[in-house]
């Protein structure tokens, strides 16, 4: 399992932005998985543990929404800041690639961090989506295209030329 | 607009690989607390291992695929008694055969502390053989028991004493066919499996006993409850393993 707490963590954390609620859910998902586990067939495990994750990260994300004491805390539902690297990204680019991630709707915002947060590969994501290798290309480039959206919309600066 | 969304997926993949997740902290062992406490409803085994800790007993289902899955790394982990795994050694060739020393129910009685459990379903009877495998620091008593009308079955009994919540029993099953049912209602969890596959011991340290090493395709029965593992192999209905595994006593 330690094999996949990291992924699994991170995964809830990305969706969740607050540690402790992350852990929480993380480890609920396992727990889940288990008393799952005679559903699990053949194939890659992290897509089907992911999958668990991710559906208890964004139902605890729904119910916080709705507790009005952390609502307060959430504001829009984003962090006010992720940590990050700055030699690699800088903060104000960081901070509006986050902010149009977070206008993404959900099943949107799920597939990219799928992809370039948690690293699945295609076939982990035909997996995960339920759908054919083919399809998981035109679904990613489709929450793409809408991040670009969001992107031209409220933060052009981003495709600028030279950006 | 291409050029743009290639844009965005540099940004993405620079975002990802400078994000500074908070430490992961210990899931792992918080979950397997979460799993370990029995189940209230649970009686407590009769007999008692006290100093050692719950025996992790895992059975592994899997497929042959060439390679080990990840899966089997995660599930053993995870589920430390009860284990799906994918494994690449295939049964065609094993030996079926049950081994064992043969010993009277009273000397197995002896060995497991008076901790047997005899089955009342469908009446309350006597094995008509008893087998002990020794491995070690995992004792297997093998109890024969004829049904009233001829029909035979094996059930597995074993100490698991050996603590750490490390593997000790596997099985593997491959793609011939066989499959996996999860059941409910008996301890913490429990499996109905049938088909051609493989089974074997660990020891303490999760490496095979070849000396264990067998395939069977008989159905098979097998729960875990408060840290112990049970198995019914024999031409039996999956109803009646769970009524015979109902009635344990």
């Amino acid at each position: 399992m330690r094999r996949y707490q990291d992924a699994a963590f991170r995964a809830a954390y990305l969706v969740l932005h607050d540690a402790p609620e992350a852990e929480d859910a993380a480890q609920e998902a396992f727990v889940k998985a288990y008393r799952a586990i005679g559903r699990f067939r053949e194939g890659p495990f992290r897509p089907w543990l992911l999958k668990i994750v991710m559906n208890e990260s964004l139902n605890r994300a729904k119910s916080r929404k709705r507790r009005a004491a952390v609502a307060e805390r959430a504001a829009a539902g984003v962090p006010q800041t992720w940590s990050i690297d700055e030699t690699v990204i800088s903060r104000e680019r960081a901070d509006q690639v986050r902010r149009a991630l977070e206008a993404l709707k959900e099943q949107e915002r799920t597939i990219i961090y799928l992809r370039y947060f948690l690293m699945l590969s295609e076939q982990e994501l035909a997996l995960y989506l339920g759908c054919p290798a083919g399809t998981v290309k035109s679904r990613l480039h489709r929450s793409l295209g809408k991040l670009r959206d969001v992107v031209v919309e409220g933060y052009p600066g981003l495709l600028a030329e030279g950006a | 607009m291409q050029r743009e969304i290639d844009m965005l997926e540099r940004d993405l993949v620079q975002l990802a690989s400078a994000m500074a997740y908070p430490s992961t902290p210990d899931i792992a062992g918080a979950v397997r607390g979460r799993l370990s406490r029995p189940l209230p409803a649970a009686p407590a085994p009769r007999w008692s291992l006290a100093g050692v800790g719950l025996a992790a007993l895992i059975v592994a289902a899997a497929v042959v695929l060439g390679t080990a899955a990840p899966a089997r790394d995660a599930v053993a982990d995870l589920f430390h008694r009860i284990n799906i795994f994918e494994t690449a050694q295939s049964p065609v060739g094993l030996s079926r055969d049950i081994t064992g020393t043969e010993v009277s129910l009273v000397d197995a009685q002896t060995e497991f502390r008076g901790g047997l459990k005899l089955p009342d379903y469908p009446a309350r009877t006597s094995p008509e053989r008893v087998l002990l495998q020794n491995y070690g620091t995992v004792k297997v008593a093998v109890l024969f028991f004829r049904l009233p009308d001829g029909r035979t079955y094996a059930l597995f009994e074993t100490n698991t004493s050996v603590g750490k919540g490390v593997p000790a029993f596997g099985k593997g099953i491959p793609a011939s066919g066989a499959t996996v049912e999860s059941v409910s209602g008996l301890g913490d969890e429990a499996y109905w499996v049938q088909g051609l596959r493989i089974t074997q011991y660990y020891d303490a340290n999760g490496n095979v006993i070849p000396e264990s090493v067998r395939a069977t395709d008989v159905n098979t029965l097998l729960w875990s409850r408060s840290g112990f593992v049970y198995r019914i192999e024999g031409p039996l209905t999956r109803e009646e393993a769970i009524a015979v595994a109902l009635s344990l006593r």
